[in-house]
């Protein structure tokens, strides 16, 4: 049995989850190409007007699975992986938007994930894809074991600063631990962040520029809370409570010299949490600029802002250095 | 012999030249429309460049086009418009705190503290409220963009106009002259609201503060300076080169690069009358199609961009080896 996987939103998360699960109980896993240009074409044409760019392309990938020769297209359908939080409205009906749009789908395989109330359901959920796939209870507990598995050790490498290829590999290397003259916390959701086409290379073009970059996955869930606890009302979207919670804790470090979030034009939280951040940037006096991409940006107006930003970045450093030497 | 520097600034309305001496004179200044010939424009600028004996020690590019005029010219530096922007500044205004800069697609604010950029905004996707849109208004109501500002000035009592949009500004402007408001009342109603915007946009949250300087092309119209000293309650200094401030960044960043002996990388004033050849194909290599740009002089290929993966980069070429060649 063959299921296809599309290279988007969610798998930026979870893949790690779903390919221990499927392995183990003997299904292959079929994953879109990375995206490129004729699959983002594609996926702006396809998609509704009104959503975000990430959508947009993940019906790209979508759509390339047809020619895929696949039994089952997986389409999890992902309402809470953690409590009290929602992940994003526009991914929640998503089995039904897209078999709405792109009619001649192989069937679609979908399972209710919705940990809000009770993390068992994790499991839950996995055992009812297994279910429908004709396997039994003992086989599935036992690829639901691989996956949770698979899944932390996803999580704890990027923890580790791991970059996310070799991560969602479960790969380990020797990171380089030298000392770097700039280190930029680089905020957006994963699925903008690790797309290397749909992001326009923003992680590669400030490495270029000499930068080191984090990112939030690299920030524990202890500390988000911390910081969750201090804002007056909860934070009820799982990825805008990470970013936020990881931006508050870069203001807070001094060894990152400066914020930039990646935005996606249309996205409702990031306009919110965009805003959180810049305000508590500015008390801050902690340099922070917001890039928003969608599918018309173009390299050069994106590439003019880096640049100055790093330029900007490394003079501040400069100055301070030159302070405290005579201070 | 004089040594001096060339900076160029390569915009998407303007192209500007400027020839700065050892001691940061500016010599000549040249601004000229780029009207979608960056290439020709260069050239062209060149040819009228008067070098008084002088001879060019370094020359540096800035502007959307930097990279084409890099690769054209042979430059020592290339550098991105806020940091030209930034550098011109505080040097022709010592102690510059905020810089207005709007030129004719872009707009953006650059905030300087201790002579060093602390925050910058530019504006986003939208062209309303730069140049390009006061141009096309000067040519609807058939008034010369030059007489513009002064007629503004004139206005005792600004009509109110929606600066948010270009489309709605246009449209509420229409409405109000039917209305039989004059001119000038509309026209400094247009400087207010270009001013609204900007600051609403590009300025929001920003902590301007004096001393100011106003640059870029729409410094010349004296109808956005007095909005902009009304709305911020500052004087506003626009500086003697305002509208090629980005190629005296430029010019300043060329003469940083070549200090300490360093030979320039300039073709020479020559390259005015070379045969460039830009030409583009699309690569097969990926899925990805990159549209790759490549800039040809006679039979060598000077520079390729447009690649994601860099396997058209051309090795960078020395000047001897160009002289030579």
């Amino acid at each position: 049995m063959r299921i296809g996987v599309p290279r988007g939103l969610l798998f930026f998360y979870y893949y790690p989850l779903w390919e221990a699960f499927f392995r183990t109980l003997g299904v292959e896993l079929v994953v879109s190409a990375p995206t490129s240009r004729p699959l983002f074409n594609r996926g702006v044409v396809l998609a509704s007007d009104e959503t975000c760019l990430p959508v947009k392309v993940f019906f790209g990938h979508i759509e390339s699975l047809r020619e895929k020769q696949v039994d089952y297209v997986f389409l999890p359908r992902m309402v809470s992986m953690e409590k009290r939080t929602y992940l994003c409205p526009k991914l929640l009906g998503f089995p039904e938007v897209v078999t709405s749009v792109i009619t001649d789908l192989p069937p679609v395989l979908t399972a209710n994930f919705n940990l809000r109330k009770n993390p068992k359901e994790l499991d839950k959920a996995l055992h009812e894809l297994g279910k429908q796939l004709g396997y039994n209870a003992r086989r599935i507990q036992q690829a639901v074991e691989a996956a949770r598995e698979a899944q932390a050790r996803f999580e704890d490498l990027l923890l580790g600063g791991q970059e996310f290829d070799l991560a969602v590999k479960g790969r380990s290397a020797e990171r380089n631990t030298a000392e770097v003259a700039l280190r930029i916390g680089v905020l957006g959701h994963a699925y903008m962040l690790y797309d290397r086409f749909t992001s326009l290379d923003i992680k590669g073009k400030l490495s270029k520029f000499g930068t080191e970059i984090i990112t939030a996955e690299t920030v524990d869930s202890g500390e988000i809370d911390h910081y969750m606890e201090q804002l007056p009302k909860k934070m009820f979207w799982s990825h805008s409570k990470r970013i936020l919670g990881a931006a508050y804790s870069f203001i807070d470090d001094p060894r990152v010299h400066g914020l930039v979030h990646l935005s996606c034009f249309g996205c409702g939280p990031d306009s919110m949490i965009a805003d959180m951040v810049e305000r508590a940037c500015r008390r801050r006096g902690k340099p922070f600029m917001v890039l928003t991409l969608d599918e018309h940006t173009g390299e050069a107006g994106l590439v003019t802002r880096l640049e100055a930003y790093v330029d900007m970045l490394r003079r501040r450093v400069e100055v301070e250095n030159n302070i405290s030497a005579h201070g | 012999m004089n040594r001096l520097y060339l900076g160029v600034d390569v915009g998407s309305v303007s192209t500007n030249l400027v020839l700065m001496d050892e001691n940061r004179e500016v010599r000549q200044g040249l601004y000229l429309r780029t009207q979608g010939r960056p290439l020709e424009t260069i050239q062209k600028g060149l040819s009228q460049l008067k070098l008084d004996g002088g001879m060019i020690n370094g020359v540096g590019t800035t502007g959307s086009a930097r990279n084409l005029a890099a690769a054209v010219l042979g430059a020592d530096v290339v550098k991105n418009e806020i940091t030209a922007h930034a550098v011109a500044s505080s040097n022709l205004v010592p102690g510059v705190q905020t810089i207005l800069e709007i030129g004719g697609q872009d707009s953006k604010i650059i905030i300087l503290r201790n002579g060093v950029v602390s925050d910058f905004a530019m504006n986003t996707v939208c062209a309303a409220g730069t140049g390009s849109f006061l141009d096309q208004q000067a040519g609807r109501l058939d008034i010369e963009i030059e007489d513009f500002g002064d007629i503004a000035l004139t206005s005792k009592l600004p009509v109110r106009i929606a600066g948010r949009c270009s489309v709605f500004a246009e449209s509420d402007m229409i409405h109000k002259q039917q209305l039989g408001h004059s001119m000038p009342d509309i026209l400094a109603g247009l400087c207010e609201a270009m001013v609204r915007n900007y600051l609403n946009n590009v300025g929001k949250g920003k902590d301007i503060q004096a001393p100011v300087v106003f640059q870029g092309g729409v410094a010349a119209n004296r109808g956005i300076r007095r909005a902009f000293e009304q709305a911020l309650g500052l004087e506003i200094i626009v500086p003697e080169h305002f509208s090629v401030m980005g190629a005296v960044g430029a010019a300043i960043l060329a003469q940083e690069a070549v200090a300490g002996g360093k030979p320039s990388c300039f073709r020479g004033l020559n390259t005015a009358t070379s045969q460039f050849i830009a030409s583009s194909f699309e690569c097969s290599g990926c899925p990805n199609l990159c549209e790759i740009v490549q800039i040809g002089l006679e039979d060598n290929v000077l520079a390729r961009w447009g690649d994601r993966c860099g396997k058209w980069a051309v090795q960078e070429v020395s000047p001897a080896e160009t002289e030579t060649a």
